[in-house]
């Protein structure tokens, strides 16, 4: 296990050393603080408004770091830092979960950095939205955004770096656009909504933007499917990764 | 050979591009032994296939075809990589890490147990000269500091093989001079040092036995002093008298005089033998037979040209 934390940590150690991560989520918390502008050109639906946007920029966030997987892997492969570290005896399947669990750990920071700030521009702004409901919000978000991390590193595995974070994003997008259609899971479009991840039913911006209650039982079934997503988009990436030449 | 810490059994690696229909023959039917407690030199000129080879020991590749065992284990298994410190070819590393991180990174990959993991690399980065280094970024390192990290990395779990690829390329010749030390001082502890190097002089100073591969082929290996012992003989001799030299000639394969003295180059021990023989009942005096031993570079030239000369001749074009 001393392995995996180890490269998970160094995984994250470089994210966290790239400057323009800063600057990125500056821009998401200013972002988030002109919400409360909307005062002026919403109807008097301010607070519904500035908190479908707070939760949308947590969510950009958390896919702009988990596609640090796409890019970390191939990245790895040409500056050839994979050699030196694949030469230890360090599995590959072990490596890849590392490099997983590195990114999975960059998201949550990320995405928890913008989720305090969201917390606290709601309470400035003075509308009443419990920090709790915000709080499995993003956690369902976080669960969507570690499903997005495996796809990326699975991609990773035979891609190049461009390529893996485009059809990592085209499966994202083909997700979401077909999160609607499972509820009549029959024929063709609708066996490809069990292969690939759901992300719309863990997007519950709309429901907390007008105060509704989210269930416990949702928050734990989301967090289960992302978990058992990854595990199964892992063990294809371990299978495919173990064959790889690292020339 | 029996205490091989390296075998290999007809190891070969195709790459195939385009749907296979070109084929690149990397390494083909590599058949090398590696003596435990020995500094081997793997020699070959560009694209000969050292570093495929490496990496294939490694596990870092898959072998076309062939198979091998490193301290008694298949290629690539995690317990022999537990036993084994690897520089890359043009290594590179983190480059936002510090020096002590980098290696602390390195000592909890190679299983070095917590509580002599600080103590270790300490003692690495002293022995690789970086102590006053330990707290830089990598990214700050000169060429010459991070081939020195690099080898720092190899040492941190006290590893019973070495296997550096290329680890002066690129060096000044103080910086040589401290990884020829360091390797030295590795071969002296008894561990076995495998690397490959271009620089031909640093393999005739530093190996014992040397391999040297051409288009993915092992064309050569053994004891690098027998070897290089096999460029015949010289027999020296004073007041040899001219009417002998006559007799001499057909024998020798070169001669020359320098004063008094007469140099015969003979290709062998027996005719060395005969010579000294004759020029013994001669009456030439002061006679002396030593063994010729020719320079690495020279040896390293005439195998490759005759590989190539043959491999011509085998397609037909020579």
């Amino acid at each position: 296990m001393d392995d995996i934390m180890a490269i998970a940590r160094s995984t994250a150690s470089r994210v966290l050393h790239i400057k323009s991560l800063y600057f990125l989520l500056a821009v998401g918390v200013g972002l988030m603080a002109t919400g409360q502008l909307y005062g002026e050109i919403s109807a008097g639906m301010s607070q519904e408004y500035s908190m479908e946007l707070g939760l949308m920029l947590v969510g950009l966030t958390g896919i702009l770091s988990a596609l640090v997987a796409c890019f970390d892997l191939p990245r790895e492969l040409r500056e050839k830092t994979m050699v030196t570290l694949l030469s230890k005896p360090l599995g590959r399947d072990r490596y890849l979960v590392g490099k997983f669990l590195g990114v999975c750990v960059i998201t949550l920071v990320t995405m928890g950095i913008m989720g305090a700030s969201l917390m606290v521009l709601t309470s400035q702004s003075g509308g009443y939205r419990p920090n709790l409901e915000i709080t499995k919000g993003i956690i369902l978000l976080f669960a969507g955004m570690v499903q997005f991390a495996a796809i990326g590193i699975l991609m990773g595995t035979f891609l190049g770096e461009w390529l893996a974070a485009a059809v990592t994003l085209l499966i994202f997008w083909a997700s979401y656009a077909m999160g609607g259609v499972i509820l009549d899971a029959s024929g063709f479009p609708g066996f490809l909504c069990y292969l690939l991840p759901n992300f719309r039913v863990m997007d519950v911006k709309p429901l907390i933007a007008i105060n509704a209650v989210i269930d416990w039982t949702l928050v734990g079934n989301g967090v289960l499917l992302a978990v058992l997503y990854s595990t199964v988009m892992l063990i294809i990436a371990g299978l495919i990764f173990r064959r790889k030449d690292i020339a | 050979m029996a205490d091989s810490i390296i075998e290999t059994n007809g190891l070969t690696k195709i790459y195939s591009r385009w749907l296979g229909y070109s084929k690149i023959h990397a390494v083909e039917k590599l058949d090398l032994a590696v003596r435990a407690g020995c500094t081997f030199g793997f020699l070959g000129p560009n694209g000969a296939g050292k570093t495929t080879t490496i990496k294939m020991l490694l596990g870092l590749i898959r072998p076309t075809s062939g198979n091998g065992k490193i301290l008694g284990y298949p290629l690539g298994d995690q317990a022999a990589k537990a036993q084994i410190g690897f520089l890359p070819e043009e290594p590179a590393f983190g480059r936002h890490l510090k020096a002590k991180e980098f290696l602390n990174l390195c000592a909890r990959l190679s299983h070095v147990p917590k509580d002599i993991r600080a103590q270790r690399v300490e003692e690495v980065l002293k022995t690789t000269g970086l102590a006053d280094r330990a707290n830089h970024r990598l990214g700050e390192f000169s060429k010459g500091m991070v081939q020195r990290i690099g080898i720092a990395q190899t040492m941190l779990h006290d590893p019973e093989l070495l296997i550096l690829d290329e680890p002066m390329t690129g060096l000044d010749p103080a910086g040589r001079r401290e990884i020829k030390e360091i390797i030295q001082g590795l071969a002296s502890k008894g561990k076995t040092v495998f690397f490959s190097s271009h620089i031909l002089s640093d393999v005739e100073e530093l190996c014992d036995y040397v391999g040297i591969l051409n288009r993915g082929r092992l064309i050569l290996t053994g004891q690098l002093g027998e070897l290089l012992g096999g460029a015949g003989m010289e027999v020296t001799a004073e007041n040899v008298p001219a009417a002998l030299l006559e007799k001499v000639e057909p024998h020798v394969t070169g001669m020359q005089k320098s004063g008094n003295q007469w140099t015969f180059q003979v290709v062998n021990a027996a005719i060395s033998d005969k010579i000294k023989n004759i020029l013994a009942d001669a009456g030439g005096s002061n006679i002396q037979a030593n063994r010729v031993q020719q320079k690495l570079e020279g040896l390293f030239m005439k195998t490759i040209e005759t590989d190539d000369n043959q491999a011509r001749k085998e397609s037909g074009n020579g």
